[in-house]
């Protein structure tokens, strides 16, 4: 048999620092506890998850680089026109455009990869944080229309 | 009122409950839940295909129950986990499941022994069994090197038994959980950790704290210990988080698309980028602060240079390498999120042409990484880019760099402060155009806390265990007997050899015993604190010394004691071992003492370094001492004392014949005997901190004979020989008190004569029974062999030819023509010794 008695501090020193934790579902009851579970921790949990894969991906595709460098040359590859003749001047500068313009290509096709996958997260978070709290309505739901209907 | 009572907990009731949603059949039903989740979910389909009546009902109804199980069974696991409260009246909230764990079972084993009451010593038992207070208490030597069950099977039987089957907590045991949330709250923490658990014991139990004491671990060590494991759960844990709480790496698609092409840099420079991702993940232990510096520097719009100025082996390039580490894993500021680094291989860029070759060399570089846009170039031996010497990789670029440093492109230099100061500050532009970071030596906390970072890894990789005395005993070591290296390489250095000889050896655990002998055999020093064998050599070193030299107490006396205060480990550090200086007539015994000490102490009497004085007359001769650099035409000399010195740091230097140098010379032992060193002609610092100076002169031999007759002795004979070596202007009043002991060798009398003889003697006894040969000599043959051997100026310097004259010659004579065969006894009388 287990005996569990406390013992009794006299001179019991009081915490001089107070150490804050946040208060969540644990603090409750079980029944208030089951609904701020419900309806605000594991929510605000799946918000924060898709948050961070979010970002994740953003950062994967470097997005905010490639829109702030859009219209670069590729690799910087361009010529200094200055001190040329007129017709070399044309020739190059129509060789830069071009190096721009593959540059611009290449990368707003990967932005516009980056921005489908970021959609799709988003998308899949919805319908998670959708499920989530419909679930314990559709299971009643289920089990009485099994029995009713 | 503060109490302890389990049984009003809120936490102890969570915790109980809590174990029922980990493993058994809860999670069995979990399983089947999910199982038949996905069969309802398909069956319906199939119903519905198939139009079979009844089974989409049934389907709901399994569905719609497995739903609810399942958000029953996660909510109830996630709400039964015990939250602690640190500020709660009843400690027993203060604890986490893990504690409450350790607790129970701290409960559980008194009440199977039938103890009246629980015992911090049944905590302990306790946190042995739990993973994280098991591994401190190892990581503390915990019953590794030494055995500690006695005390606590002692510790043990001191609890009072009972027969009922009930245990109180004691009030210690409640005091140890004080202190232990005391430590949390002080440390900011939100749950009481085995850790605090440890530092509580090792406040409140003094059972606990006596067998720390003898495993050699105090207070401090603890906190060490618990802080050290803390870092390494920090560490494991971040292998573990989920995807998303990872961190976000650099890199990704396109990150260097709009970053130009670099042939040049390629040809002459390596990307440390590409070196440290390839090495996988490259750990730089400790230097957070200089690598948070560089950071800060280079992410500046103007002036953002840096250069790191400290000696060779601190460390420069691997906290460049911990910078590189930090772009890769974009734990940066984001000025500097594409940036890549580029070392430059000074050598292959400023040789193999002519200066405007290597000028435009070193533009087009320059050119290249302003052009690139992300290109951080890293020189190591900046000076070379800015030398004001000309020679072969040395040319002075600074007018072709120094537009470029004004901000165009970002450069980190590495250099030692000799080179800083010659070559660097004479372009004040350049040096203007750099922050300067300085790159200091670690001291030995510091060294701990790298250890602590490195250890891990080489425990994996060697498969052996790091105790924290093994940590301790490697960091004191290293800063002792290591000299000729910077922290933390040397300690990383040791730790790396200790733990490969140790796993070669087919040992698990590195003890201190390992390194010592590991540093005694390879520096050929004894190492190992003053204990057993040691200590006792240590306590009868007169008698040992005696067994070579005869009389002279009061010297033996003096160097012994200053012996034990160096091995015992309380001298100053930073002098020699100890320095001495011998005065007295020839032939008495003073060399011999130093021979003596060489064996004592480093082992053997080929460990001293014996120099002649009088051969330092000439004030130019210093250079022979010391040695001087390399001049035009010149190779440089090597220093008879300084390169002797560096090449074996650990021997008796003994100085002959002090008074004749020259008292310039003399000058430079001030140093050496405030500083323990010196600094050779060549401008290198030769350390003496592990070396026994000992310094003989003839000085002063009449007064110490005419004070003898006077009976004059110990300290007044001291005094009177200081005061004579000052007013005869033989060493300086400054030069003599430098010494821990001047000590006086008296002549020799008779008596002793006779014992001297009888000790070479006794060397040639030895030398024939190896012979099988019995060598005896009558009373009557020693004493006159002594006379024979003594000699007024020289003492008994001349023994040793006597010896050889009128014993050594008439035996190998004797031996040629066969007249002494094995197991012959000869014996030499009076008559025998002309």
């Amino acid at each position: 048999m287990l005996s569990e008695q406390g013992g009794l501090i006299e001179s019991g020193v009081e915490p001089q620092v107070q150490v804050a934790t946040r208060r969540d579902f644990r603090d409750h009851s079980l029944l208030i506890g089951f609904f701020n579970w419900w309806l605000f921790y594991v929510p605000s949990r799946i918000v924060y998850i898709a948050k961070k894969i979010m970002a994740k991906q953003y950062a994967y595709f470097s997005i905010d680089q490639l829109l702030k460098t859009l219209f670069l040359p590729w690799k910087r590859d361009e010529v200094d026109t200055s001190n040329m003749a007129l017709d070399d001047k044309i020739r190059v500068l129509l060789m830069n455009v071009v190096s721009r313009l593959v540059g611009a290509t290449v990368r707003f096709g990967t932005i516009l990869i980056g921005l489908l996958t970021l959609t799709a997260i988003f998308v899949a978070a919805v319908i998670a944080f959708i499920c989530f709290i419909i679930s314990p309505l559709v299971a009643i739901g289920l089990i009485l229309s099994s029995i009713f209907i | 009122m503060t109490t302890f009572d389990i049984s009003k907990s809120r936490n102890f009731y969570k915790a109980r409950v809590g174990k029922k949603f980990k493993g058994g059949f809860l999670s069995f039903f979990t399983s089947l839940a999910w199982t038949l989740f996905t069969i309802s979910i398909a069956a319906y389909f199939y119903s519905i295909s198939k139009e079979i009546a009844g089974l989409p009902n049934l389907s709901f109804l399994v569905c719609g129950f497995s739903i609810l199980y399942l958000l029953f069974f996660y909510f109830e696991r996630s709400y039964y986990v015990p939250k602690p409260e640190l500020n709660s009246e009843n400690i027993a909230d203060s604890l986490g499941a893990e504690m409450i764990d350790v607790v129970l079972g701290s409960l559980t084993i008194s009440i199977q022994n039938h103890f009246t009451s629980v015992e911090p010593i049944i905590l302990l038992a306790a946190l042995e069994n739990n993973d994280d207070g098991k591994y401190m208490l190892l990581r503390a030597g915990f019953g590794l090197e030494k055995d500690i069950s006695s005390q606590v099977a002692q510790a043990v039987a001191k609890i009072p038994k009972q027969e009922a089957q009930e245990a109180k907590f004691s009030q210690s045991y409640i005091d140890v959980i004080i202190a232990a949330r005391e430590n949390t709250l002080s440390n900011q923490r939100t749950e009481i950790s085995s850790g605090d658990m440890l530092f509580g014991l090792i406040h409140r139990s003094d059972v606990f704290k006596n067998i720390m004491f003898d495993i050699k671990i105090d207070e401090n060590d603890i906190r060490h210990v618990v802080e050290w494991h803390e870092l390494l759960k920090e560490y494991s844990k971040r292998f573990s988080l989920p995807y998303w709480d990872k961190p976000v790496t650099s890199g990704g698609i396109g990150a260097d698309w709009s970053f130009g092409y670099t042939p040049m840099l390629s040809q002459f420079a390596k990307n440390l980028n590409t070196e440290v991702e390839f090495l996988g993940d490259i750990h730089v232990y400790g230097r957070h602060e200089e690598i948070n510096e560089i950071e800060r520097i280079l992410s500046k719009s103007e002036r953002n240079n840096s250069l790191l100025i400290g000696e060779h082996g601190i460390g420069k390039k691997t906290i460049v390498k911990g910078f590189v580490a930090r772009i890769i894993k974009d734990q940066i500021l984001p000025s500097l999120k594409y940036a890549q680094v580029f070392q430059v291989d000074t050598g292959a860029l400023l040789s193999g042409g002519d200066t405007n070759e290597i000028g435009t060399r070193v533009k087009k570089i320059f050119n290249e990484a302003v052009r690139a846009g992300n290109i951080i170039l890293f020189f190591d031996n900046f000076h070379a880019l800015v030398s004001v010497e000309r020679g072969v990789g040395q040319v002075n670029t600074s007018e072709i760099i120094l537009p470029y440093l004004e901000g165009a492109v970002r450069v980190i230099g590495a250099t030692t402060l000799k080179e800083f100061h010659k070559n660097i500050e004479s372009s004040p532009g350049v040096a203007a155009a750099f922050n300067r970071i300085d790159v200091k030596e670690p001291n030995l906390e510091e060294t701990i806390d790298v250890l602590e970072e490195m250890i891990p890894f080489v425990e994996s990789r060697d498969g052996v265990f790091w105790p924290y005395q093994a940590v301790k005993e490697v960091v004191r070591v290293a800063d002792r007997f290591i000299h000729n290296k910077p922290n933390p390489e040397k300690t990383i250095e040791l730790v790396d050899e200790a733990s490969v000889s140790t796993a070669k050896s087919g040992g698990k655990i590195v003890f201190t015993k390992q390194i010592d002998d590991l540093v005694s055999k390879k520096l050929e020093v004894p190492v190992a604190q003053a204990e057993g064998q040691e200590a006792q050599k240590l306590l009868n070193l007169e008698s040992f010394l005696h067994k070579r030299v005869i009389g002279q107490d009061e010297a033996i006396a003096a160097v012994s004691n200053a012996m034990r205060r160096a091995r015992s480990g309380i001298q100053n550090k930073n002098r020699p071992i100890g320095s001495f200086l011998f005065l007295g007539p020839t032939g008495v015994g003073k060399t011999e003492t130093a021979k003596a000490l060489a064996e004592a102490y480093f082992g053997s009497e080929k460990s001293m370094i014996r120099i002649d004085m009088s051969e330092f007359q000439e004030e130019s001769s210093i250079y022979r001492l010391i040695g001087s650099p390399p001049a035009a035409g010149s190779e440089g000399e090597k220093g008879q004392l300084t390169t002797t010195v560096m090449d074996n740091p650990f021997s008796l230097v003994l100085l002959d014949e002090l008074e004749k140098a020259h008292p310039q010379i003399l000058t430079l032992f001030l140093q050496v005997f405030d500083d323990g060193r010196l600094t050779d002609g060549t401008g290198q610092t030769v350390d003496f901190t592990n070396t026994i100076i000992i310094s003989t002169s003839n000085a002063g031999s009449e007064l110490i004979r005419q004070n003898l007759l006077k009976n004059i002795r110990g300290e007044e004979m001291k005094k009177s020989l200081l005061d004579f070596l000052q007013s005869q202007g033989t060493f300086r009043p400054e030069f003599l008190n430098r010494f821990d002991a001047v000590v006086a060798f008296h002549p020799l009398t008779p008596d002793q004569i006779v014992q001297v003889a009888t000790l070479m003697l006794q060397s040639l006894a030895d030398q024939m029974a190896t012979k099988e040969v019995t060598l005896k000599v009558t009373p009557a043959a020693l004493r006159k062999l002594a006379r024979a051997g003594f000699d007024p100026v020289y003492g008994a310097r001349p023994m040793r030819r006597a010896i050889q004259d009128k014993v050594e010659n008439a035996l190998a004579q004797s031996l040629l023509e066969g007249k002494i065969t094995r197991g012959q006894t000869v014996t030499i009388d009076e008559k025998d010794i002309n």
